[in-house]
């Protein structure tokens, strides 16, 4: 190409005028820094939350049999999980930011760590609902008991056809969404590092 | 060297680097943000002053990389099919064209012409991109056909 200079010149012209002075892109930078503290108190202030509604549960209900206890507290257990490896996962998404590796390279650790994102996602909400499954059927135990035979019949079908529920349809749901966005990312990463061998 | 005087050099070369791979000047000034909040983050720890253009086009690029998950919303106008007939008259319209037929080649080739059309040198390009000398050599000598036989096409060179 013998204009090749001229193109040069022609891409130079791009005006760049009105992109943030040193000292504006400072304050962006601190703001970003802020925001990202922000996220990480406030998911530890839902911990904390929980933790409080855990405490005023067992203040509050006086059971009979250990196992209301224990289903509460498997049931909290659930929620607590949740919540710190979401934390864990905004910790871990908003430290997504290359590393300062050349860009194939970067692609690679890329797709790792989409694919190691997902199988995490994939564990931890099968644990969940597991968790939870398990917590309802303990606390729902005791309330079992007391009725008489067919209220006990009734309600003992209910919370199961409810744990089944949960774990057969809104389980896989849940799993289907987190994949299709990931599957999405790792396909399109690929491609790209696939432009690069 | 400051991150202050980071910024003030390199931001234009930066810019035109995103705009070459998104073609969207607010997209390309988010991802000017997000580089230099990268290079804030890592400067502390970066010793190689000599380096610091490689360095900072190498955030740069993977930035643009990571764009990805936001790629179904941008605009990119298919080439050369779509784009006008009429050959661009003016500067501005001339920049744009040119800016358009880059934004319509594959991901990587957006991302090496850009940094040849910023005068990076070919070594510091294949340690940016992450491959030989040679390689990337033959890359740079097929993008440019194909970017001339684009602009051919619609008259401009």
């Amino acid at each position: 190409m013998d204009n090749f200079d001229d193109l040069k010149k022609l891409w130079q012209q791009m005006p760049a005028s009105d992109l943030p002075s040193a000292q504006e892109m400072n304050q962006k930078v601190h703001t970003y820094q802020r925001k990202m503290k922000q996220k990480y108190i406030i998911s530890i202030a839902y911990l904390a939350a929980t933790f409080i509604f855990i405490g005023i549960i067992g203040y509050f209900i006086e059971p009979v049999y250990a196992t209301t206890r224990i289903g509460v507290v498997i049931i909290m257990g659930g929620i607590v999980m949740v919540i710190i490896s979401q934390s864990k996962l905004i910790s871990l998404l908003s430290n997504e930011k290359s590393e300062v590796t050349d860009s194939r390279q970067y692609l690679q650790q890329m797709i790792v760590y989409r694919k190691n994102l997902q199988r995490i996602q994939t564990t931890m909400m099968s644990f969940y609902f597991l968790l939870l499954s398990i917590g309802l059927g303990l606390y729902m135990f005791e309330f079992i008991m007391r009725m008489g035979m067919i209220p006990r019949i009734i309600t003992a079908s209910v919370t199961a056809i409810w744990i089944a529920f949960n774990w057969f349809y809104i389980r896989p749901k849940q799993i289907a969404k987190h994949q299709s966005k990931t599957n999405e990312m790792i396909t399109q990463l690929e491609k790209v590092c696939g432009q690069f061998e | 060297m400051t991150f202050e005087e980071i910024y003030i050099q390199y931001s234009p070369k930066v810019y035109r680097l995103c705009m070459g791979y998104v073609n969207d000047p607010d997209q390309a000034k988010d991802l000017v943000q997000d580089t230099f909040i990268q290079v804030w983050d890592y400067l502390p720890g970066f010793r190689n002053e000599s380096g610091v253009g490689t360095w900072v086009f190498t955030i740069a690029t993977n930035t643009c990389l990571r764009q990805l998950k936001k790629e179904k919303k941008q605009v990119r106008t298919e080439m050369p099919l779509q784009l006008e007939e009429k050959p661009a008259d003016t500067m501005d319209e001339q920049v744009a064209f040119l800016y358009k037929c880059i934004a319509s080649l594959e991901e990587n080739e957006r991302l090496i012409i850009s940094l040849v059309l910023e005068e990076v040198p070919q070594k510091q390009i294949a340690d940016i991109i992450g491959i030989s000398e040679g390689n990337i050599r033959v890359r740079i000598h097929r993008i440019k056909e194909k970017l001339s036989s684009i602009m051919k096409y619609h008259g401009q060179l």
